[in-house]
């Protein structure tokens, strides 16, 4: 498979949206208090499975418009056509701005939805609901898959941040701070029982 | 001529922005980075107990103690204009002076700077700290003045991020740490129990909201609420909070920031914490006459007059006053006192 210059631009620019959404949704990295090096590991390894799942979707839609519609593209074609849906992540990094972040990423998801819609009606010549239909259901198809435990995906993802940071799982920010709070409670209330205790018995 | 000074207001403009987009954009960093210990050591849970004994042991700050055991304590956290707990406006630390004459039976602190997670002022030991130091010594110059506009959106940011639900809790538990530490020197019991005031102007009190959770169940303590002219938002905090009192200037427009732009404020989002809070009575709203936000007429002007005859700042004390004295545990123990405060003693003669 050789990339013409224009198919490297859209993968490249692919690759930096992916990196950049990343970077936007990179809270859930410092609250599991991970060091610099394996934030920057995460990143790069959070950005391949982004578009490992991309594949996934482009496969789903292919399928999809064989079974529907029997229309044939090649794998590149169709993966070209969802990387560059996603051009409007580019802007991910802007997730992180405090409050307007939550609207941004709404609206941005919302932009690259209807650019893929409107990229598979181009590439397939379809008309908006055979549009809509094969990538909805690709994406929906694609859920199921990931979901399901034919492909020990949720291994697969363990493996990776065991890699990258060294431990199984990620808890909720939510979660880790009053956990965090319950537990400094609890160790000053030990604290101050042993001081009392101390102070008692050096009074005996 | 016109057009150079039109190109010239317009990259000025531009270059302001871009700023400020930066301001905006890197303002969860110092909470995050904070947290995973990127700018020194992690806290650790065990810290606030160690240096909680400390201060105990050390005896505590001695101005601040009571000689019987105060009946609550009141922490005051500033707006956003504000560059450290240690430099308060001349008004405010009026306002606080006369608060504590009002209040002898609380123990009332205005030692956190509630825009920053480790309790660090802006013109503290950071990295733009000698800009911001720059900054602040300029405020009373026209440059300088339009400069400290950074400073108000600096604080809005965090006041932003505060309210954030993703970087809320992290930034939040650091505020609420530092109230922990500042409250256990000045004689609070760690075993908890007695109530907690966090009275927040403007952005301090979408702060005082933010740190409930984090003070009620660090500190085992009931946590109790007094807005001044504060920009609320729609943090679900607010389920911590036993009662919240909120003084409202007819002038002031500010709180229209939290009304619009925080969609749990809206009266359609009937489950959102806040409107679960308001629908259970939790909230009273006082309006204490034609106050503005900040400035001349504010809530703490002691020139400006109210038609009964009071200035603007003696009507906001008494709301306070009024309000914390509502508290059961509160009303049990000023009744139980036979001494009037000079406050009191004001009112009585007025």
């Amino acid at each position: 498979m050789v990339l013409s210059n224009d198919q490297w631009m859209v993968f490249i620019v692919f690759i930096l949206s992916v990196l950049s959404l990343t970077i936007g949704n990179s809270v859930v990295l410092f609250a599991n208090r991970v060091s610099r090096t394996q934030f920057i590991r995460s990143l790069v390894v959070f950005t391949f499975l982004f578009a490992l799942s991309l594949f996934l979707w482009t496969l789903s839609i292919r399928v999809l418009a064989v079974l529907f519609f029997d229309k044939h593209r090649s794998q590149t074609d169709v993966f070209l056509l969802v990387a560059a849906s996603y051009t409007p992540f580019l802007l991910g990094f802007l997730i992180l701005l405090p409050h307007l972040g939550y609207y941004l990423y709404a609206l941005l998801r919302i932009w690259v939805t209807v650019n893929l819609i409107l990229n598979v009606m181009a590439v397939y010549q379809f008309n908006i609901v055979q549009a809509i239909v094969v990538s909805l259901l690709g994406w929906l198809l694609m859920e199921l898959v990931s979901s399901s435990s034919f492909l020990r995906l949720d291994d697969m993802k363990k493996w990776f941040l065991k890699f990258t940071t060294g431990r199984a799982e990620y808890k909720d920010p939510d979660d880790l701070v009053l956990e965090f709070v319950k537990k400094q409670r609890q160790l000053a209330l030990e604290a101050a029982r042993a001081t009392q205790r101390d102070e008692e018995g050096g009074r005996g | 001529m016109v057009s150079l000074a039109v190109t010239t207001a317009l990259a000025v403009v531009g270059v302001v922005l871009f700023l400020l987009f930066l301001l905006a954009l890197l303002s969860p960093l110092e909470a995050l980075s904070w947290w995973a210990g990127w700018s020194g050591q992690a806290p650790s849970p065990r810290e606030l107990g160690r240096e909680a004994l400390q201060e105990i042991a050390a005896g505590g700050d001695q101005m601040e103690r009571k000689d019987k055991e105060p009946a609550f304590y009141l922490v005051y956290l500033t707006a956003i204009g504000g560059v450290s707990a240690e430099m308060l406006s001349h008004r405010e630390q009026v306002f606080l002076q006369q608060l504590r004459e009002a209040l002898p039976e609380a123990v009332i602190l205005s030692d956190v700077f509630p825009f920053s997670v480790t309790n660090n002022p802006l013109t503290g030991e950071r990295f733009f700290g000698w800009l911001w130091r720059r900054i602040h010594e300029s405020r009373k110059t026209l440059t300088g003045g339009l400069l400290a506009s950074f400073i108000f959106a600096r604080n809005l940011f965090n006041v932003a991020v505060s309210a954030d639900p993703r970087y809320g809790p992290i930034n939040n538990s650091g505020v609420a740490r530092e109230i922990s530490k500042s409250l256990y020197r000045t004689g609070y019991p760690i075993e908890g129990g007695v109530p907690v005031v966090t009275a927040g102007w403007s952005g301090g009190g979408q702060i005082a909201v933010g740190v409930a959770p984090f003070l009620n169940l660090g500190l085992d303590a009931p946590i109790y609420v007094l807005s001044i002219g504060g920009v609320l938002t729609d943090d679900p905090g607010i389920a911590f909070v036993e009662h919240l009192w909120h003084i409202q200037g007819s002038k002031d427009r500010f709180h229209l920031i939290g009304d619009i732009l925080f969609p749990g404020r809206w009266a359609i989002a009937r489950s959102s914490a806040w409107n679960r809070f308001k629908a259970a009575g939790k909230m009273t709203l006082f309006n204490p006459g034609p106050m503005v936000h900040t400035g001349k007429g504010d809530y703490f002007d002691v020139k400006a007059i109210l038609p009964d005859g009071s200035s603007h700042l003696d009507k906001t004390i008494e709301i306070i006053v009024r309000s914390v004295r509502s508290i059961p545990q509160i009303s049990r123990s000023v009744d139980a006192s036979t001494s009037l405060s000079s406050y009191d003693q004001k009112l009585l003669l007025r």
